[in-house]
């Protein structure tokens, strides 16, 4: 089970997602304004799409793997979400 | 940069590490603190919200690859919680916040005290399960965990109840303005049966996506302050990555302790607040 986590891509994913963020908010650090306003939007598009990518390959992998119960249950999530936020904006 | 900045760093760094081992998100501890320092509660909300996310980031592959975490828990727990944090946010206007905070407080000692009367470990070693086991396990929710040379096999026990506690937890979030981590950590452990450092690591991979959700809305709402949040986000981003490997180290029972005591801690500051 954790060899499997391990060599999978959303391990992979996560890494590269948490180092891009930690340079890149290292950097906005010591740059100019304007530029490091840039590079922060960045850094939070990245801590937003990293949650909802991960549930969303989850659900993937656990397809794949016939689990199709909770597949669908992480399927569900980002839908749940966008849903909460469309009543909560209506 | 300058000394607020590194206060900033700081205390993002010091709670994200704590909220990672308890899995209590830590905004619940950051958010307090800088507003104690002068930080303006109307940006500091936003700047929890970075620091959680970023420490959930920084968590996820040490708790992926020691295989504490269980996604089937998180994924089937965000669900209801999600649910009860649209339907909070949608009734926040019928409750008077001062009724709310108390009732937070009072959930939260309930579950300091809860976290703090038992002893020992409910989840024992079994010999029948291997290391092949760690994880959690294929159309169940269940799974196995290391701990001090042991594989500890583990279910969930009364779902609905704890689904149903979970859901009104995010209820309470959606009208408070909260991840509510510091509640769902507990009822993992002690309603659910989830032994408690992979309740706890299960958490921060729930929060991660209740901040995702809580940034977007904050994004919209032009709250945030992208040059402070670089600092927050550093700051948790190291943070999470040291909770979850004091998290692999730290036995369970002091886990539960060391979660209790902040609970009583939270409890103080959401009064104060």
């Amino acid at each position: 089970m954790i060899g499997g986590w391990r060599r999978s891509g959303t391990s992979v994913g996560l890494r590269l997602a948490t180092w891009t963020c930690f340079l890149l908010g290292s950097v906005a650090l010591l740059l100019p304004p304007s530029f490091a306003i840039w590079t922060g939007w960045v850094v939070i598009g990245i801590l937003v799409a990293a949650p909802i990518t991960r549930v969303l390959r989850i659900a993937q992998v656990w397809w794949r793997a016939g689990d199709r119960r909770f597949a669908g249950f992480a399927a569900a999530i980002p839908v749940v979400i966008l849903a909460g936020a469309v009543l909560v904006g209506l | 940069m300058t000394a607020d900045a590194l206060l900033l760093g700081a205390l993002a760094l010091l709670t994200a590490t704590l909220g990672v081992v308890g899995g209590l998100g830590g905004a619940i501890l950051f958010v307090p603190a800088l507003v104690l320092v002068g930080v303006a509660p109307a940006e500091a909300a936003p700047l929890g919200m970075l620091m959680v996310a970023a420490g959930s980031l920084g968590a996820a592959v040490p708790q992926l690859e020691e295989g504490l975490l269980n996604h089937r828990i998180g994924v089937v727990g965000e669900l209801g919680a999600s649910l009860g944090v649209s339907v909070g946010v949608l009734v926040s206007g019928l409750l008077t916040t001062t009724a709310l905070t108390w009732t937070l407080a009072g959930a939260a000692l309930a579950a300091a005290g809860a976290l703090g009367l038992r002893s020992g470990l409910r989840n024992k070693p079994d010999p029948r399960t291997d290391e092949a086991s760690i994880g959690e396990h294929l159309g169940r929710l269940a799974g196995a965990y290391w701990l001090a040379g042991a594989v500890i096999p583990y279910r969930v026990r009364r779902l609905s109840l704890g689904l149903a506690m979970l859901t009104l937890t995010g209820g309470l979030a959606g009208v408070t303005g909260t991840s509510g981590g510091y509640l769902k950590t507990p009822i993992l452990s002690e309603v659910m049966h989830v032994p408690v450092k992979v309740a706890a690591a299960t958490v921060t991979f729930m929060v991660g996506i209740t901040a995702a959700t809580g940034l977007v809305a904050y994004a919209a709402q032009g709250r945030l302050d992208v040059g402070a949040g670089m600092v927050a986000v550093v700051g948790g981003l190291v943070g999470g990555r040291l909770g979850a490997l004091v998290q692999v180290r730290v036995s369970p029972v002091i886990a539960r302790r060391v979660l209790g005591a902040v609970l009583v801690v939270v409890a103080i500051l959401l009064v104060l607040r």
